[in-house]
C-alpha cells in the first residue's frame, strides 16, 4: 500500500510538473495507423458519443503525457477515440490502451481500463463528478433496426435530417458508474444510490428535495450527480484533469522513460518518497536528471522516444543498448530479432536479453520480433549514447502454442541456417506419452531430427549418431539426456527457458561434436517477486520456485522432479511381470543470478539427477549427472562485451549384476569434465561483428571399474563373488581451442558469417596430440525481403566417443577418448537452402538440403565385447559415413490454427574404412546406419478455440529404421540357431503416430494469485503398434518365433495438472 | 483408489507389448554349417548341414551338403571317416589315439559344389575337472549344479544328458475284460506293474558357457546346469545327469557366446544389435563365403550324478487322481467309459453319507493315471540304470 501511494504521488506530481504541454503537432506519438471505419450502410442518428462535429482545441493524456489543441471525437459504437490531424481530412483511431483521459467540449472523459480500473467494461467514461468519490456516465451506441420513429430519445438527440424510411439507427444507451475506494459500481436506477449510502437516506432525500420542486424532477445524470456531490465533500467538477485515485501500477524502478523529464524545483515530498539515487538535483534543488543512468523504457510502439543528451553535438553515430523484457513476467528475453530500418543492422538479443545497436544520430525505427510476443516497432530519435530497455507484449492469440521462433525475419536476415529455436511454453504444449513437457520430444518434431524409437534416449540430427550431438545445459555437457530409458528427458520443463538446436551453421564458439549442438538454457530467477509452479502427472511430479534474494539484484531458482513409478510398480500383484522391476529418477536444479550492474551479470547453475532402474531382480542400472557452472557476462564498452564461464560435469554409470553370486559384479564408468571458456563479442562497425575467444576442457574418464558384488544375504553363508576387481584406468586429456568469427552484413541483401576454430586435443598415457582447424562459413542473399537463399559449409572434430552396440543411449555404453589408436572423428557438412515468406510472413516455406561426410566414426566388430574391454580399439572399426537429405517445411506461425508441416528425405550410410578381409562389415560395402530413416513427415499444430481451450496435435510418420534380421536357421549345439543378414540389411515396419491434447486454462487472468492449467491428452490416438524392434528367438531350442516389440502399443491417455503462482 | 491405480498401471504397462511378427520380403540365405569339435581321446563326430529358410520357401535349396571330410594334424597325419557310404554329411573319426601335443584342423569337401572348407589350426585344449555335482532347491525350483576347476583356459562349454525313472500314479489291480465288457481282477488282485515304471531322457538343447576370465580363481563353483520345477516328474523317483565339460579358447568362446545371444535375443531396449560372427572355417575357393561353425580341438571331462529315491524329498507330487464308479444305465455302458479313456484301477472303499454304511466299489480313473508312458518316455530301461523295475 505504501508503494501504491508512492506511485500515485509520483504520478500526480510529475504530471503537474510536466505541465501538460506537449505539442499537438507531435501526432506520431499516438498514431496507430488505423483509419476510423466508415459504416457501409444508411442509418439514422450517429455513432459519435454526442453529435458528429469534432471538437477542436481538446486535450489528450496519452501514455502519461498530455497533448493539447487536438481535434477529437468519440465513436461510442466502437468505443474508440478519433483524432483528425491538422491538414488531414480523415480521422484516425487513437490507441485506446494508451489513452488515459481527454477532454471533449469542456468535459473530461476517462479510459478507466487504462488508469487501472480493470473491472470496468472497456471504453470511455464521461466524468460527471470528481471528489472523494467519482461518478461517470458511459454511452454505448448500438445498431438497431426499428420501424418506429427513432428520432429523439432513441438516437439520443433530435436530428433534423432524420429519414423515416431508413430503419437502421444507432441507439444511445447510457449507464452510470460510481467509483470509490477502489471499487466500481454500476448504478442502474435511482434507488441504487441509496444502496451505496445506506445510512444516509435522509440526507439523500434532503438533497434531492432541495433540487426538485413541484414539476421539476431530476433526471438520472443530474440525480446521481446531485446526490453524490451533496454527500461527498466538494462541488461538481467536470472539466478538470482527474486526480487519479486509481490503483494504476507502474514500475517506477526501471521505468524512467515513461515520463517527460520534469523541470523546475522538485518538491521535498517527492524527493523523500523516491528511492535513493532516483533523482539527480542541482545545488539549488533543480532537477538535473531524474533517473540515475537514464534508462529509457520503450513500451509503446507508436511513441517516439528521444534517446541521449539532446545537447550533445558533433557526433554522427551513437550506441543504443539495453535489455528486452517480456511484459508478462518481466523476464529478459534472449533470441529477440532486432532490426534497424535505417542502417539495415540485424542482431539478436543475447542469453540475458541484452542488445546493442550502433545507430546514426537522428530518427531511426527499430524493430523487435520474437515468436511469443507481438512485433514491436519503435521510433527513436538518437542524440547520444543511450540505454533503452524494451518491454514486449505477449501475443494475444495462442502464440505460446506450438510454434518455433525461427520466424521468417530471421530466415531472411541472417546468414545462419539450420537453426531451430523453441521455448518452454511451446514445449509444454506438445503431446507426449505421459503428458509432461519434454525438450527432446519437442526437438524431434523438427525436420532433420530423429530418434531410433519411442522410448529411446538421445537424438539423431541429420544423420549423426547420438554421441555426435553436443548437448549443453547452461554450458554444462549432458552425456545422457534422458530419464527412465528415454521416456522422459533430463530437462525439467519448469526450469528450462529456451532451447536452440544448431543443425548446420554451428557457431565457431561451439565444438567437440561433429553433428549438432543443442543449447538448453534455464530461466533466470525473477528479480521482482516470488513465483513458482507445481505439477502432477501420471508418473512424475515437479515443483519450481523462483524469486528475488535482493530485488533487482539477486535472484534464485529451485526446481525438482521425482517419479513415483517405483512404489506404484511395487503395488502391482506378484506375477504381473513388472512387479520385480524398478524405475525411478529424481533431478534437481538450482540457479543463482546476481546483477552487479545492468550489463554485468553472474549466473551460477547446478543440476543433479539420479536414475535407477532394473528389468529383472538381479540386474540393475544406475546413472547420475552432476553439473555445476558459473557464467559472468559483462559489457566492457558499447562495442565490446565478454562472457567468462567455467564448470564441472560429472556423469557416472553403474550396472550391478547378481545373476550368479559367485560371478556377481558391479561395473562403473565415470566421465569428469572441467572447463573454462572466455568469449568476446566486439562490434567493429555496422557491417562487422567479431566473436572470438578460447576454451579449455579437461577430461578424466574412468573407462570402467569392475568390482565383486557381495550381498549381506550371501556373505552370511560365506559365499563371495570370485570376481577380481579390474580397472581399465583413467584417461586424462585436454581439449584447448580458440575461435574467431565475423558476421559481415554487406547490405540488406548480402551477408556472411564466417570463422574458424582451432581445435586441438592432447591425450596422455601415451601422449598424443591432435590439432585440427575447423572452418565455418555461411552466406545469404535476399532477392527481396521475403525470398532468400543461403549456403553454408562447416567442418567439425570430435574427441570423445560413445561405443555401443545398442540402438539407444544406455548406462552400458562405453565412453572413450581419442588416443593414439582411436583417432578423432572428423566431419564436414555443406548445406543450401531457400526461404520464402508469403502472405506478409504469415506463411513460411523453406527448403534446406545438406550433404555431410564423417570420418573415423566408430562402429563395432561383429560379436565384439564392448563392456570392460581392455583393448577396446581391437573391438572397434573406423567407418566413413555419408549423409544427405532435403528438408521441406511449411510453417504457419500465426493465427488460431498454427503449426507446421515438414517432410524430410534423408539417407545415412556407413562403410568400414579398412579392409579386414572376410570380417569387414558387410564386405566393405556401404550399409545404412541404425538411424537411417529416409522418409519423415511431421505435422505439428495447435488450434485455439478460445483463450481457455486449445487443441494440440502431432503427427509423425517415418520409414522404419534398419535392423539386422535372420535370413536362415540351422541346428547347432543341441538347438536351433539363427543366421543373420548383413548389418542393417532390413527395416522394421514404418512408424506412424498421432497425438492429441486438449489444453484448458481455467484461470486465464495473469492477475490472479494462482494460475491453473490442465492438459488432457491421448498419445498414439490410433493405437498403432509401432515397432521399436523386431527379433526372432529359438525359445526352447527348437521353436523359432518372430516378435515385434512395441513400446506404446495402444492409446495412452494422460492428465496433467499444473499450477503456477 | 488402489484399484484405480491398478487399472491405470496395468493399462500403461500393458501398452508395452510384444507381438508375433512375420516380416515380409525376407530373402533367406543358404549357408554351410559345420558342427563338431575334434575330440582328442575320443570319437570325433562332425555334422555338415545347411541353413534352412526362415519362412518356408519352395525355391530355397534345402539339400544337405554331402562330401568327404577328414582331420589333419600338425604332423601331417590325417584321420578319415571309415564308414560307408561315400556321400554323407555326418562323419565319425577315431581320434582316441590322437596326440594332445599336436594341432588339428578339419577339411570338408562339398561334392555338390566342389568347394573345400578348412578350419584354422587349433591346438588341443585340456579338459577341466568337474570336482562335484550337487543339487539344491527352494520353494519352487530345483537347481542342478557342478563345480569345475579349470586347467589351461578360462573359458568353458558344457552339455548334459538327463535320464530319469518315474512311474504312473497307480499300478492297477483290475483290467477291463473286452470279452465280458466288465472289470476284473488282474492276476488275482495283484498290481499290474507292466505300465507303471518308465524312463525318459533329455539332451541339453542349449550348451552352457562360462568364463572365469575376470575371477580370482579359475573355477566354477556351484555353476547352475539346470533349473527346473520341483513338480517336474523328472524328480519323482530317480534322476541322473551326465555332464560333459570342455575348455575353449577365447575366440571359440566369443563365437559360441555370440551364437547363443543372437539366437535368443529379447529385442528389449538395451538389447545389442544382433550380428553374426565369422567362425574359424573358410572356403578355399571363395573366402567371402559365410561358413557357420567353429571347430575346436579339445579333451572332454564327463561327470555323472544321481539323485536317488531317498533324496528326492523335494519332489512335489500332484494331488492324487480321484477314483470313482462310473455310472451305468440304459444309455451308457462300461464299454462306453472304457472307450472314453477310463480304466478300472482298484478297489475303493466308500461310505454312504446318509446311512454311514461302508462298501467297496471298483474305482475307475483316467487312463493316464495307470500308463507311465502317457508322460512320454519309454519302457526301455537304460542298460546302466542303477535300479531295477519291471
Amino acid at each position: 500500500m505504501k508503494r501504491l501511494n508512492k506511485i500515485l504521488m509520483l504520478f500526480t506530481m510529475l504530471l503537474s510538473l510536466a505541465g501538460a504541454s506537449s505539442s499537438a503537432q507531435d501526432y506520431d506519438a499516438f498514431f496507430r495507423g488505423q483509419i476510423a471505419p466508415r459504416y457501409m450502410m444508411r442509418f439514422n442518428g450517429t455513432y459519435f458519443w454526442e453529435s458528429p462535429p469534432f471538437s477542436q482545441g481538446q486535450k489528450l493524456c496519452y501514455d502519461g503525457r498530455v497533448y493539447d489543441n487536438l481535434t477529437l471525437n468519440v465513436n461510442a459504437h466502437l468505443q474508440e477515440l478519433l483524432l483528425i490531424r491538422e491538414g488531414d481530412a480523415m480521422a484516425m483511431i487513437v490507441e485506446r490502451d494508451n489513452v488515459e483521459w481527454f477532454t471533449l467540449r469542456d468535459t473530461t472523459y476517462v479510459n478507466l481500463n487504462a488508469v487501472g480500473v480493470k473491472e470496468a467494461p472497456k471504453g470511455y467514461y464521461k466524468l460527471l463528478y470528481s471528489g472523494s468519490a467519482m461518478l461517470f456516465e458511459h454511452i454505448d451506441k448500438v445498431i438497431l433496426s426499428r420501424t418506429d420513429n427513432c428520432n429523439g430519445a432513441v438516437i439520443g438527440y433530435y436530428d433534423e435530417h432524420y429519414n423515416p424510411n431508413i430503419t437502421t439507427c444507432f441507439e444511445k444507451q447510457r449507464s452510470y458508474w460510481y467509483y470509490k475506494d477502489g471499487e466500481i459500481t454500476k448504478l442502474k436506477n435511482k434507488k441504487d444510490i441509496k444502496l451505496i449510502y445506506p445510512d444516509k437516506k435522509k440526507q439523500i432525500r434532503k438533497i434531492v428535495n432541495a433540487h426538485q420542486g413541484y414539476g421539476v424532477r431530476l433526471k438520472n445524470a443530474s440525480y446521481f450527480n446531485t446526490v453524490v456531490s451533496g454527500i461527498e465533500d466538494s462541488s461538481v467538477q467536470t472539466s478538470v484533469i482527474p486526480h487519479y485515485p486509481f490503483h494504476k501500477e507502474r514500475d517506477i524502478t526501471r521505468n524512467s522513460g515513461y515520463l517527460e523529464t520534469p523541470k523546475g524545483n522538485v518538491p521535498e515530498e517527492l524527493i523523500t518518497s523516491l528511492p535513493e539515487g532516483w533523482l539527480t538535483l542541482s545545488d539549488d534543488g533543480d532537477l538535473v536528471n531524474y533517473v540515475a543512468g537514464s534508462v529509457t523504457k520503450a513500451i509503446h510502439a507508436n511513441k517516439t522516444y528521444e534517446l541521449g543528451d539532446k545537447t550533445k553535438t558533433g557526433i554522427s553515430r551513437a550506441t543504443v543498448s539495453g535489455t528486452v523484457y517480456n511484459m508478462s513476467d518481466d523476464e529478459p528475453m534472449p533470441g529477440v530479432t532486432i532490426y534497424d530500418n535505417v542502417t539495415g543492422q540485424y542482431i539478436t538479443s543475447d542469453g540475458n536479453g541484452h542488445f546493442s545497436l550502433n545507430l546514426p544520430v537522428g530518427e531511426n525505427v527499430i524493430n523487435f520480433s520474437e515468436y511469443s510476443v507481438e512485433d514491436f516497432h519503435v521510433k527513436v530519435i538518437v542524440y547520444d549514447n543511450a540505454l533503452m530497455d524494451v518491454e514486449m507484449k505477449p501475443k494475444s492469440e495462442l502464440l505460446e502454442s506450438a510454434m518455433i521462433s525461427a520466424e521468417s525475419r530471421a530466415n531472411h536476415r541472417t546468414a545462419k541456417m539450420g537453426i531451430e529455436k523453441i521455448n518452454i511454453s511451446s514445449i509444454k504444449k506438445f503431446p507426449t506419452a505421459f503428458g509432461e513437457g519434454d525438450v527432446l520430444k519437442a526437438v524431434q518434431t523438427f525436420p532433420g531430427v530423429q530418434s531410433v524409437g519411442e522410448a529411446s534416449g538421445g537424438i539423431n540430427v541429420r544423420g549423426g549418431s547420438t554421441d555426435q550431438n553436443l548437448i549443453l545445459f547452461n554450458e554444462s555437457t549432458i552425456y545422457n539426456p534422458s530419464h527412465m530409458f528415454g521416456i522422459f528427458s533430463s530437462f525439467n520443463p519448469d526450469v528450462v527457458d529456451n532451447v536452440e538446436l544448431y543443425k548446420s551453421s554451428i557457431p565457431a564458439e561451439y565444438g567437440g561434436r561433429i553433428s549438432s549442438v543443442m543449447d538448453v538454457r534455464s530461466k533466470e530467477g525473477n528479480m521482482q517477486k516470488f513465483k513458482g509452479s507445481v505439477g502432477i502427472g501420471l508418473l512424475t511430479s515437479h515443483a519450481f520456485i523462483e524469486g528475488p534474494l535482493k530485488k533487482e539484484r539477486t535472484s534464485f531458482t529451485l526446481g525438482g522432479r521425482t517419479t513415483y513409478s517405483n512404489w506404484m510398480l511395487d503395488l502391482l500383484p506378484e506375477g504381473n511381470g513388472y512387479s520385480g522391476g524398478k524405475a525411478q529418477f529424481n533431478d534437481a536444479n538450482a540457479g543463482f543470478t546476481h546483477k552487479f550492474a545492468e550489463d554485468n551479470t553472474l549466473n551460477v547453475n547446478a543440476y543433479w539427477s539420479h536414475d535407477n532402474f532394473s528389468f529383472a531382480k538381479d540386474t540393475s542400472f544406475h546413472y547420475n549427472n552432476v553439473n555445476v557452472t558459473a557464467r559472468w557476462k559483462k559489457k566492457i564498452s558499447d562495442e565490446t562485451s565478454f562472457a567468462l564461464s567455467g564448470g564441472y560435469d560429472w556423469y557416472e554409470t553403474q550396472v550391478n549384476d547378481l545373476a550368479n553370486v559367485y560371478d556377481a559384479y558391479s561395473i562403473q564408468g565415470v566421465i569428469r569434465q572441467a572447463y573454462t571458456k572466455l568469449g568476446f563479442t566486439h562490434k567493429l562497425n555496422d557491417d562487422h561483428t567479431l566473436s572470438y575467444g578460447g576454451q579449455l576442457i579437461g577430461y578424466a574418464l574412468d573407462r570402467g571399474n569392475m568390482d565383486p558384488l557381495n550381498t549381506d544375504e550371501f556373505e552370511e553363508f560365506g559365499i563371495k563373488s570370485y570376481v577380481i576387481p579390474v580397472s581399465l584406468g583413467t584417461e586424462f586429456a585436454l581439449e584447448p581451442s580458440l575461435w574467431m568469427s565475423d558476421t559481415w552484413q554487406i547490405d540488406d541483401k548480402l551477408s556472411f558469417d564466417y570463422g574458424t576454430r582451432l581445435s586441438s586435443f592432447l591425450a596422455t598415457k601415451p601422449m598424443k596430440f591432435y590439432a585440427l582447424p575447423e572452418l565455418r562459413l555461411s552466406g545469404k542473399y535476399s532477392f527481396n525481403p521475403n525470398l532468400s537463399v543461403k549456403g553454408g559449409f562447416n567442418t567439425m572434430n570430435q574427441y570423445i566417443h560413445m561405443v555401443s552396440n545398442t540402438t539407444t543411449v544406455s548406462p552400458m555404453d562405453t565412453w572413450k577418448l581419442s588416443d593414439k589408436d582411436i583417432r578423432p572423428q572428423r566431419g564436414f557438412q555443406g548445406a543450401a537452402g531457400a526461404y520464402w515468406s508469403i502472405d506478409g510472413g504469415k506463411i513460411d516455406l523453406s527448403l534446406e538440403t545438406y550433404y555431410k561426410r564423417m570420418y573415423n566414426y566408430l562402429d563395432y566388430k561383429s560379436g565384439a565385447t564392448l563392456v570392460m574391454n581392455e583393448n577396446i580399439a581391437d573391438a572397434l572399426v573406423e567407418t566413413t559415413g555419408r549423409a544427405y537429405g532435403a528438408e521441406f517445411m511449411f510453417k504457419k506461425p500465426l493465427g488460431k490454427l498454427n503449426g507446421w508441416v515438414s517432410y524430410t528425405y534423408s539417407r545415412t550410410m556407413l562403410k568400414e574404412m579398412h579392409d579386414r578381409g572376410v570380417s569387414t562389415i558387410n564386405s566393405g560395402k556401404w550399409y545404412p546406419a541404425a538411424f537411417d530413416k529416409p522418409h519423415d513427415v511431421k505435422v505439428v499444430g495447435n488450434y485455439k478455440f478460445t483463450h481457455r481451450y486449445s487443441l494440440s496435435f502431432n503427427l509423425d510418420y517415418s520409414t522404419g529404421r534398419p535392423v539386422t534380421i535372420p535370413v536362415g536357421r540351422y541346428f547347432y549345439g543341441g538347438g536351433y540357431r539363427l543366421a543373420y543378414s548383413d548389418r542393417n540389411g532390413y527395416r522394421i515396419p514404418d512408424y506412424f503416430r498421432l497425438d492429441l491434447a486438449l489444453n484448458f486454462e481455467p484461470s486465464h487472468y495473469l492477475r490472479k494469485l494462482t494460475y491453473f492449467s490442465v492438459t488432457l491428452g491421448v498419445y498414439n490416438v490410433t493405437g498403432r503398434n509401432n515397432a521399436y524392434s523386431v527379433y526372432y528367438t529359438t525359445k526352447g531350442g527348437t521353436r523359432l518365433s518372430g516378435y515385434m516389440v512395441s513400446v506404446f502399443a495402444c492409446q495412452i491417455p494422460y492428465l496433467n495438472i499444473n499450477m503456477r503462482f | 483408489m488402489k484399484r484405480a491405480i491398478y487399472i491405470i498401471l496395468t493399462a500403461i504397462l500393458a501398452a508395452s507389448c510384444v507381438y508375433s511378427f512375420e516380416p515380409e520380403g525376407i530373402v533367406s540365405q543358404r549357408r554351410i554349417v559345420i558342427e563338431g569339435d575334434i575330440l582328442i581321446g575320443g570319437m570325433t563326430e562332425v555334422d555338415v548341414r545347411s541353413t534352412m529358410p526362415i519362412i518356408y520357401d519352395e525355391e530355397f535349396d534345402m539339400s544337405t551338403p554331402v562330401g568327404r571330410a577328414w582331420i589333419e594334424d600338425s604332423n601331417g597325419l590325417t584321420y578319415e571317416d571309415q564308414s560307408a557310404p561315400l556321400l554323407k554329411s555326418s562323419f565319425t573319426f577315431d581320434t582316441r589315439e590322437a596326440s594332445a601335443d599336436c594341432s588339428y584342423r578339419l577339411h570338408f569337401q562339398d561334392y555338390g559344389t566342389g568347394n573345400e572348407y578348412i578350419s584354422r589350426w587349433q591346438s588341443v585344449i585340456k579338459a577341466p575337472t568337474v570336482t562335484d555335482m550337487s543339487f539344491d532347491y527352494d520353494l519352487e525350483n530345483v537347481n542342478i549344479r557342478m563345480d569345475v576347476v579349470g586347467n589351461d583356459t578360462n573359458y568353458y562349454r558344457w552339455d548334459y544328458v538327463e535320464d530319469w525313472e518315474y512311474h504312473a500314479e497307480y499300478a492297477p489291480t483290475y483290467i477291463f475284460d473286452l470279452i465280458t465288457f466288465r472289470a476284473r481282477y488282474y492276476n488275482d488282485g495283484l498290481p499290474d506293474y507292466s505300465n507303471y515304471w518308465c524312463w525318459n531322457r533329455a539332451i541339453s538343447k542349449e550348451f552352457g558357457l562360462a568364463s572365469t576370465e575376470r575371477q580370482s580363481q579359475n573355477r566354477l563353483d556351484k555353476q547352475i546346469l539346470v533349473t527346473d520345477s520341483r513338480r517336474s516328474i523328472k524328480y519323482q523317483s530317480h534322476y541322473r545327469m551326465d555332464v560333459t565339460v570342455r575348455g575353449l579358447d577365447k575366440d571359440a568362446y566369443d563365437y559360441l557366446r555370440n551364437m547363443k545371444e543372437i539366437s535368443n535375443i529379447t529385442g528389449s531396449l538395451f538389447a545389442p544389435s544382433p550380428d553374426d560372427m565369422r567362425g574359424n572355417i573358410i572356403c578355399q575357393q571363395d573366402s567371402t563365403e559365410f561358413v557357420i561353425g567353429y571347430i575346436s580341438a579339445v579333451q572332454i571331462e564327463k561327470h555323472r550324478m544321481y539323485i536317488g529315491m531317498g533324496e528326492n524329498t523335494f519332489y512335489i507330487a500332484p494331488l492324487p487322481t480321484l477314483l470313482y464308479e462310473p455310472t451305468v444305465d440304459e444309455k451308457t455302458t462300461l464299454l462306453d467309459h472304457y472307450n472314453n479313456g477310463l480304466r478300472p484301477v482298484m478297489d475303493v472303499y466308500v461310505t454312504d453319507p446318509d446311512t454311514g454304511m461302508s462298501s467297496t466299489i471298483v474305482g475307475w480313473g483316467p487312463s493316464n493315471c495307470i500308463y507311465c508312458q502317457s508322460f512320454g518316455g519309454t519302457k526301455k530301461r537304460p542298460d546302466d540304470w542303477p535300479t531295477y523295475h519291471e
